[in-house]
């Protein structure tokens, strides 16, 4: 069944269908593959398995343009892992 | 000489079991033990031949159909899989099969921890409140007002809005390798079959068990009316059409044999 919703990384709303969940899972959350890649990459930083350095590191590797307008959760943390003076370390945060 | 057994009246005790087998490879597909309100019947059609002034003097039969309807006492998986012409999925290691679950968890210290990793994604998981859902919490990339954030089975909300003791419903599906499936697809029908009864009848005399079995070769699960009542105390019915093969010169609809 389609059905419209928003992006949980960039909040622009999009079309998707129920139908083939098992092949773009990905559609449950995000608009486009580029936006869920920087969901898991956000997701995985929020959770101390990967560090902050390596987050940015990734992120540089995908399409954030236009990031400071998303309006998000992700909008946000973007901004912290880039503007952090400490983005270079290759500590891991210890999980909350 | 050994005395002949032939027996002409019998008291039909109970149905030992029901099978229906595949007639391409003879695999059973489907086999009931607990067998109520058995009944076969059989009809014809007839033409009447009438004289010039209408009396009937003679009844011509044509088109004998033969059916058996019963009920399992309970629910049985590979009898509705026939019903419905589909087979039933059973799921392993190496054939996962896609599940449904819903969990009710306490928030402690912001977090709760699925039983089971989900497939997929998911993206709304519910706060109760005197077990109503209260708030819907979507899922992030970190947990805040309204937002959830999950890593593998670990579930983190935000402790301000949603406080440790709090109840969270959370409806997800993850593989189980511990599973059955049975699917209705809207054009998939019942396969012929082979049917076979095994019914214990009772020697009126003696009160001895004679075996019987009613053997058709062909026959065909009726699926027009499937109703089930998913009670405890619900049954299973079922109804299948025996019918002659094709090819059979002796016509033979089914056949009862008694064994001593």
């Amino acid at each position: 069944m389609s059905k419209t919703i928003k992006c949980i990384i960039c909040n622009s709303s999009y079309h998707t269908c129920d139908c083939p969940k098992d092949l773009h899972t990905w559609k449950v959350l995000c608009d486009t593959t580029n936006h869920y890649q920087i969901y898991l990459v956000l997701s995985d930083y929020n959770f101390g398995n990967i560090t902050k350095a390596r987050a940015k590191q990734m992120l540089a590797k995908l399409d954030i343009s236009n990031y400071q307008n998303w309006g998000t959760n992700a909008s946000k943390q973007i901004t912290k892992i880039l503007d952090d003076n400490n983005s270079t370390s290759n500590k891991i945060q210890k999980k909350k | 000489m050994a005395e002949t057994f032939n027996i002409s009246e019998l008291v039909p005790y109970k149905f030992r079991s029901i099978s229906f087998s595949s007639i391409t490879d003879g695999k059973v597909l489907a086999r009931l033990t607990q067998i109520e309100s058995p009944q076969l019947n059989t009809t014809t059609e007839n033409d009447s031949v009438v004289d010039a002034i209408g009396t009937e003097i003679m009844k011509l039969y044509r088109s004998k159909k033969a059916q058996f309807t019963a009920q399992n006492s309970l629910f049985n998986l590979d009898l509705y899989a026939t019903q419905l012409g589909t087979q039933k999925k059973v799921a392993s290691s190496a054939s996962k099969i896609l599940s449904p679950a819903e969990e009710r968890l306490k928030v402690a210290n912001g977090k709760v921890t699925l039983a089971n990793k989900p497939a997929g994604e998911f993206r709304y998981i519910y706060l109760l409140k005197q077990n109503n859902i209260y708030t819907i919490l979507e899922k992030d990339t970190t947990a805040s007002a309204g937002k959830f954030a999950i890593n593998n089975t670990e579930i983190s909300v935000e402790t301000a809005s949603v406080p440790d003791g709090s109840i969270l419903w959370i409806p997800y599906e993850y593989e189980s390798e511990n599973a059955i499936s049975i699917a209705n697809y809207s054009d998939k029908f019942p396969e012929v079959v082979s049917f076979n009864a095994s019914v214990i009848f009772k020697d009126p005399c003696t009160e001895k068990d004679i075996l019987g079995f009613i053997v058709a070769k062909r026959a065909k699960i009726d699926p027009s009316s499937i109703e089930l009542a998913l009670t405890k105390d619900g049954k299973h019915p079922f109804t299948i059409d025996l019918f002659k093969p094709y090819c059979d010169e002796d016509g033979e609809l089914y056949k009862f044999i008694i064994c001593q």
